[in-house]
């Protein structure tokens, strides 16, 4: 399987930015997910890839072939749709076949594949069925089984569980993923929903007003968000703006202290005294305590704060508390109810805080 | 409750059978009206009935009587020019219905109400106009120039039409056609037209419909040479309503059966997964 690569890609619509010097290389049977709020513009970077879209300039590669020019017709790329986009007037038998005759596979060969496609996403028996007389996740695997039986060198995906119901939703992600391990088919995923690039993605490239902000496996944009936009967007995330007060001796930590004189220990790495930072604490890295713990451990952040309101989630309450001038949220399991105005006292280590530049 | 349930049946049937009335009372008329041979007031129904105006109207039977009308001739020039008319009016407008579908092209809203025009306007004066130049250019008073009378009624609702049926096939299935190694003409072959197939038969039977109905175009620019059915059954109606009666039932049964052939059509389940 080729690799694909995006080099320096740009696309406006009229005046507005829809792509921005767009530089992204997705490895070799890497399953990568373009990630990020509607009009990021990756949408219309999978579209670019396909060739649906021409880029006002930039290079589009897959392998050492250039296929910036190439219709798409002439791409060998898989393509799936949220909408599922099956042919209403054709069988499921006949929606697979269409890409196979277009290839001159022989009659019987391609029945094989069509029922190995079938197989693979598990509607074997489903042949002769017309789309509408399928349920929604059964019309995307068709879909999916339709991209695949062409066995094309890079598979695109646009957003292709929106559609369906959150049980599905989930289910399909695992299956999507598997299916894509077992064939190491290149493949670039666009969503909008961070769970779902979470649990599918080899990387993750995050996208903003038509730039790459940030590209990583799900573990390093989780836990080391590059800006303060990824940070927000992936999981939940508390900020705190200050200034670096004091880096200690050995340069593992550094207090921050804020304009109402809070100060919380961070992870110093790269960080110098006097420099102006956010701070990005998750609320799960947060212990909520309704007594002053004594002794306090010197070198954890504690601080008092009061609640202002919690919401509950069904597998925990998630809420606001109030520290100075800050809002940051943390959870307890359903069992630990807290009152709004109740006084607690919040503890994460400082290893968990990590800091953007502001 | 037993009552209050034999009430709404009654009103329920009352109002069905006023409904087929309303539907089938005038056509009944036209019916009765088409075998009657002795009708005299004051009886209901006709003295004495039979078929004679219905052989003559088709030429079965030769009658000297005054006023009797052969039909076939008119009969054959309305569906021949209704053939040509909607052979002609759907290739124009399948074209164009799929480029101002499907591309983004300036003044399409302007394009679109330039069809309309010849509709905008009262239709005697622009047939009047119309035959000025007509008989200039030498077509007044000929085929070529009723077809041409028809195209320009007919093509309006055509274009309207297959923009539609062609707006209402979501690009993605195009798209996904395309990626799967199919070019543009192919794509359209094989997923935009069939897709937009209803909507376009659609549009092939009312364009039928509306030029074997056609009047006014025909009136000003056909006769006396061009008569077409819709003629005769004018000339006729006036002094001759047995035969008027023939022709409109004539005139009728191209509309039922295309109507028939509608309903079963646009049923077909496969349309319902164009919406998606």
């Amino acid at each position: 399987m080729p690799s694909l690569s995006l080099r320096n890609l740009n696309k406006r619509f009229g005046k507005a930015v829809a792509v921005e010097n767009l530089d992204l290389e997705i490895h070799d049977g890497e399953i990568m997910t373009m990630l990020g709020p509607s009009g990021c513009g990756k949408t219309t970077t999978l579209r670019c890839i396909a060739g649906l879209l021409r880029p006002d300039s930039g290079e589009i590669y897959l392998g050492d072939k250039r296929i910036t020019d190439t219709s798409p017709e002439k791409r060998g790329v898989g393509l799936v749709f949220q909408n599922y986009a099956l042919w209403p007037h054709m069988t499921v038998h006949q929606n697979l076949a269409f890409g196979l005759q277009l290839r001159k596979v022989p009659k019987e060969k391609a029945a094989r594949r069509i029922d190995e496609a079938l197989a693979m996403v598990r509607l074997s028996g489903f042949e002769e069925r017309y789309p509408r007389q399928l349920s929604g996740g059964q019309q995307q695997r068709v879909a999916l089984a339709r991209a695949l039986v062409i066995e094309p060198s890079l598979l695109l995906l646009d957003e292709p569980l929106s559609n369906l119901d959150a049980q599905l939703r989930e289910e399909m992600r695992f299956e999507i993923r598997e299916l894509q391990k077992k064939l190491g088919i290149t493949s670039v995923y666009v969503t909008h929903d961070q769970a779902e690039a979470l649990v599918l993605s080899d990387r993750i490239a995050i996208l903003h007003e038509g730039r790459l902000v940030q590209v990583g496996t799900p573990e390093e944009i989780y836990n080391q968000p590059g800006n303060r936009f990824v940070a927000g967007f992936i999981g939940l995330t508390s900020f705190v703006e200050g200034r670096v007060a004091s880096v200690d001796d050995a340069g593992a930590y550094a207090t921050v202290r804020t304009e109402d004189n809070l100060e919380i220990q961070a992870a110093a790495s790269g960080l110098q005294p006097g420099q102006k930072v956010t701070l990005a604490i998750r609320p799960e890295h947060i212990e909520i305590g309704e007594q002053e713990p004594v002794p306090s451990v010197a070198g954890t952040n504690l601080f008092q704060g009061q609640v202002l309101r919690g919401a509950y989630l069904g597998d925990i309450i998630d809420y606001r508390i109030g520290v100075g001038n800050w809002v940051l949220r943390a959870n307890t399991p359903t069992d630990r109810m807290l009152q709004p105005g109740q006084q607690v006292w919040l503890s994460f280590a400082p290893d968990r805080v990590t800091w953007i530049p502001a | 409750m037993g009552t209050k349930r034999f009430l709404t049946r009654t009103v329920e049937v009352v109002a069905l059978v006023l409904l087929c009335l309303l539907i089938f009372g005038p056509m009944l008329g036209l019916v009765i009206w088409s075998v009657a041979l002795r009708w005299y007031w004051p009886n209901l129904l006709p003295q004495e009935i039979g078929a004679d105006y219905w052989r003559q109207a088709l030429g079965l039977e030769k009658s000297l009587a005054v006023g009797a009308v052969s039909i076939t001739g008119s009969l054959q020039t309305s569906l021949v020019l209704a053939l040509l008319v909607v052979a002609v009016v759907m290739l124009l407008s399948t074209p164009v219905g799929y480029v101002l579908a499907k591309y983004r092209i300036p003044f399409k809203g302007a394009i679109l109400l330039l069809f309309l025009m010849p509709q905008a306007f009262p239709q005697q004066p622009v047939f009047v106009n119309l035959l000025l130049v007509f008989t200039k250019m030498g077509l007044a008073g000929t085929f070529q120039g009723v077809l041409l009378v028809h195209l320009m009624v007919c093509l309006v609702f055509a274009v309207w039409i297959s923009t539609a049926a062609f707006k209402a096939v979501p690009s993605e299935l195009e798209e996904a056609a395309r990626s799967l190694g199919a070019g543009g003409l192919r794509t359209f072959f094989r997923i935009t037209l069939p897709l937009a197939m209803p909507g376009l038969l659609a549009s092939a039977v009312f364009v039928f419909l509306t030029s074997l109905d056609e009047f006014t175009g025909t009136f000003f620019i056909g006769l006396p040479f061009v008569a077409t059915l819709p003629m005769l059954l004018y000339s006729s109606s006036g002094f001759n309503l047995q035969f008027a009666s023939v022709i409109a039932i004539v005139l009728l049964i191209p509309s039922i059966l295309f109507m028939v052939i509608i309903e079963r059509f646009l049923k077909a389940e496969y349309i319902g997964g164009i919406g998606v």
